[in-house]
């Protein structure tokens, strides 16, 4: 029994030490993620039944921390225990800024406003170009920016406040499309006829292959609101053009592009010009093309052009007058043009203005005098090939020297000067020029076609011996002096030397003048005016006058089309001249270039110093001082002989051609006119 | 009266004929045109960019010379009056260019010279003031009608 009890108590004893000898079974353990926009946050395990430890909120910009997810049910850090794993989700809300910028308003260029509405009919027909269906044209060399005007403000939600902001760098959304056929393709991105889109400064820099075609651009602000975009079409700008070869110019001192000289001081001038101010000093683009009114100052300019303190001596009795003052026979800008090259002005509708450039005051350097001086300066000089070719168009140019009693303004500015090229004025304005064109000794077509003048100092035209000059569909009213002084060039070299012919067609040419005016005094021919006057009772008793006389009878005036004369004179000589006038299809005022019986009668009238006259339907004749009287010296008295017809009446005296309108007796000249 | 004094006058008298003679033929003579050299705006409620503000300095060099501005309500229409330089111009009519935005505001000129720019809604008319002779001599003014109901 004791054995069996023995066994009995180990078997207990090894049961409890077994018993005892048991490990206590391990608590669950579950891993808890916190997640943060897909990443992993944070990963901790934790024991069964335990409370998780809310973890530092993780930061989002823009954005407000909302708390802890298990699905959409926000998780209790303080009552929620841990039964098996967790993915914890972060969740944000968008921040309600107190403070935002938007864009307000969204506005079309101010250029383009201009653009368009200089294409107007306008109610000062003075203003309005002729040629009101001119593309705009956009160059290739550059960028050219179309870039919205917005108006940006900040704005305080919560104050309830706004105030307008100036916002320099903001992105707009752009899209070109090109026009095929009669519809526009949206060009894709990386179109090879675009190099370049800047989405800030609205730059569209068109590669070479997009010259010769048609586009519209698309502008949108970027940032504009739910509301906004309803309305989209309030925040969108458009405009069509074509892309042309060229340069875009958005200033003045760019205007330094046309000029490429490469040798002499003015060559030197132009190129430490354009290095002070950033230019390429080896370019020069084929065409330069406006888009916007560019006003030329004279720090636009290189200071070669203007007499310095250095130039002058303090001593001069006009250093005064010179100092500041535009040096005489100096062209600004001036463009070489080799064999079949070319070079346009592509104006976009823009104003050119030069008001502010001083005149001419020493001619030829010289001292100068009382009186002011005629000015061989000009604004832009062509020269170059023959087969070469340039043009100016559509532009709206000022100058200097408007038709006033000043006569500083006898040293006003000449727009431009061609010697060579075939060159085109079209449907351009020009007012207040001391000159506007000037064709300079040049054999090629020079055609002013659709231009207008106004208000010049001097002429509008000045023909140097140029034999192809054509004015075409144009209006020119108001110079100081004649329309057109033309001069023959040389006559008295052996081969004759160089003639002048100009062309008028379909247009209105005016210049009613006194013969007192500035420029008649400059070159000394306001003494010749009053017996030129004289003449005029030769014709009134057969109904036909040259004068118009004002209101009150105190004045008489002449329509001066032009003044034919040597190039070697100002005034009258006793020089044999040529050159022609036509107007239209009436007969030419040529001195009888083609009718032997008048070129005989001109010489008789040379030789004696007797006024002769032709009329525009072709009759002529002499007078004596006692009557006109034709070339079997026969007084005329028939009223309806031809030289009492016609619209115009040159008068040929002491070589020169004097061409002036001419109309029935007795009219009165309106200054409003 | 005293001889000597009715000589003087006479004197006097004649002299003026002649002396307002000579300058009206010079006048006639010349028919000088004179082009408006500066608008100014004076419209009620305008005002002139503060130059020495940021926001005056930058809309200066981007060319406007003032503003006025209005919230925007209902039939607002904003008068646009200017006065031109010198007053003896030849051609004192002046042209106001807008962007064309008939849905934001059309502005009308009046026959007296000035012209009227009426909101159909909130927004921002850029005007260009213009002299109609040859020279164009401007000024560009903003005019803006706020309305905070067109963003939100």
């Amino acid at each position: 029994m004791t054995k069996k009890l023995t066994l009995f108590f180990v078997f207990f004893a090894l049961v409890f030490s077994l018993a005892s000898c048991v490990v206590e079974k391990d608590p669950a353990k579950y891993t808890v993620t916190f997640i943060v926009d897909g990443s992993e946050y944070q990963k901790i395990e934790y024991i069964e039944n335990s409370l998780v430890t809310k973890p530092n909120n993780p930061e989002k910009v823009g954005y407000d921390f909302m708390g802890w997810f298990v699905g959409d049910t926000l998780f209790n850090f303080t009552t929620t225990k841990v039964t098996s794993n967790l993915t914890l989700v972060a969740k944000f809300s968008e921040k309600q800024a107190t403070d935002t910028i938007i864009v307000y308003a969204v506005s079309t260029p101010e250029e383009i406003v201009l653009f368009n509405e200089n294409r107007k009919e306008k109610e000062n027909k003075r203003t309005e170009f002729f040629d009101l269906t001119q593309t705009y044209v956009v160059g290739d060399d550059n960028g050219w920016i179309f870039k919205p005007a917005c108006t940006f403000y900040k704005v305080d939600v919560e104050a309830g406040t706004q105030e307008e902001v100036i916002i320099n760098e903001w992105e707009y959304d752009i899209k070109v499309y090109l026009l095929n056929g009669d519809k526009f393709e949206l060009l894709p991105e990386g179109s090879e006829m675009i190099d370049a889109i800047n989405k800030v400064t609205c730059a569209i820099d068109f590669s070479t292959n997009a010259i010769g075609s048609a586009f519209k651009v698309e502008v949108v602000p970027t940032g504009l609101t739910n509301k906004q975009l309803e309305n989209v079409e309030d925040y969108t700008v458009s405009f069509e053009f074509e892309v042309v070869d060229g340069y875009n110019v958005y200033n003045a001192k760019e205007l330094a592009y046309m000029d490429n000289r490469t040798s002499g001081a003015q060559a030197d001038a132009w190129k430490a010009f354009k290095e002070a101010n950033g230019l390429d000093a080896t370019f020069a683009p084929t065409n330069l093309i406006f888009h916007k009114n560019i006003d030329i100052t004279v720090n636009d300019l290189p200071g070669y052009f203007f007499y310095s303190a250095a130039e002058l001596n303090s001593g001069d009795s006009d250093y005064d007058k010179a100092l500041g003052s535009m040096k005489d026979y100096e062209n600004i800008y001036q463009r070489n043009l080799a064999e079949n090259q070319t070079f346009n002005i592509f104006g976009n509708y823009y104003k050119l203005s030069i008001e502010t450039l001083r005149e001419v005051v020493r001619f030829d350097g010289k001292l100068s005098g009382e009186a002011g001086t005629n000015s061989h300066a000009s604004l832009f000089r062509i020269e170059g090939a023959d087969n070469a070719n340039a043009s100016l168009q559509n532009i709206n140019m000022i100058g200097n020297a408007p038709r006033v009693e000043n006569s500083i303004k006898a040293g006003g500015t000449i727009l431009i000067k061609v010697e060579g090229p075939a060159f085109k004025a079209y449907n351009n304005l020009a007012a207040c020029f001391f000159i506007a064109y000037f064709p300079n000794y040049t054999f090629t077509e020079f055609l002013m076609e659709k231009c207008k003048a106004y208000d010049s100092f001097n002429s509008f035209i000045y023909n140097w011996g140029s034999d192809k000059v054509i004015i075409k569909d144009c209006e020119m009213i108001g110079a100081g002096g004649p329309v057109i002084i033309q001069d023959h060039v040389r006559p008295q070299n052996a081969d004759g030397g160089k003639i002048a012919h100009t062309k008028i067609i379909n247009s209105k040419l005016e210049s009613y003048v006194v013969g007192t005016e500035g420029w008649f005094v400059n070159v000394g021919a306001s003494a010749i005016i009053p017996g030129i006057k004289a003449l005029d009772a030769l014709f009134t008793p057969f109904g036909k006058s040259f004068l118009k006389m004002s209101s009150d009878k105190s004045l008489s005036y002449i329509n001066l089309i032009c003044v034919n004369k040597s190039g070697n004179a100002e005034g009258i000589t006793t020089e044999k001249i040529k050159g022609s006038l036509t107007i239209d299809d009436l007969d030419a005022f040529d001195f009888g270039a083609d009718d032997p019986y008048l070129t005989g009668l001109l010489d008789q009238t040379l030789a004696s110093g007797a006024p002769a006259f032709q009329s525009s339907k072709g009759g002529y004749g002499f007078t004596n001082g006692s009557g006109l009287f034709d070339v079997t010296n026969t007084q005329i008295l028939d009223p309806m002989h031809t030289i009492y017809q016609g619209d115009y009446l040159c008068l040929y005296y002491s070589g020169m051609a004097v061409i002036l309108g001419y109309f029935e007796a007795g009219q009165i000249y309106s200054l409003e006119a | 009266m005293k001889k000597s004094v009715i000589i003087t006058i006479m004197v006097i008298y004649i002299l003026a004929i002649v002396v307002v003679g000579f300058i009206g033929i010079r006048l006639k003579v010349y028919n000088e045109q004179k082009y408006v050299e500066k608008i100014e705006c004076i419209s009620d409620g305008y005002k002139n960019y503060d130059s020495t503000t940021t926001t005056g300095a930058s809309k200066i060099e981007a060319g406007y010379v003032g503003y006025i501005r209005a919230d925007y309500q209902t039939g607002l229409k904003v008068e646009i009056k200017c006065r031109i330089t010198p007053d003896n111009a030849t051609n004192k009519k002046l042209e106001y260019i807008v962007d064309d935005k008939p849905s934001i505001y059309q502005l009308t000129t009046n026959s007296d010279g000035t012209a009227t720019i009426e909101f159909f809604k909130g927004g921002v008319a850029t005007v260009i003031i213009r002299a109609t002779d040859s020279k164009q001599t401007q000024i560009k003014i903003e005019i803006s009608a706020f309305d905070w109901s067109i963003i939100e």
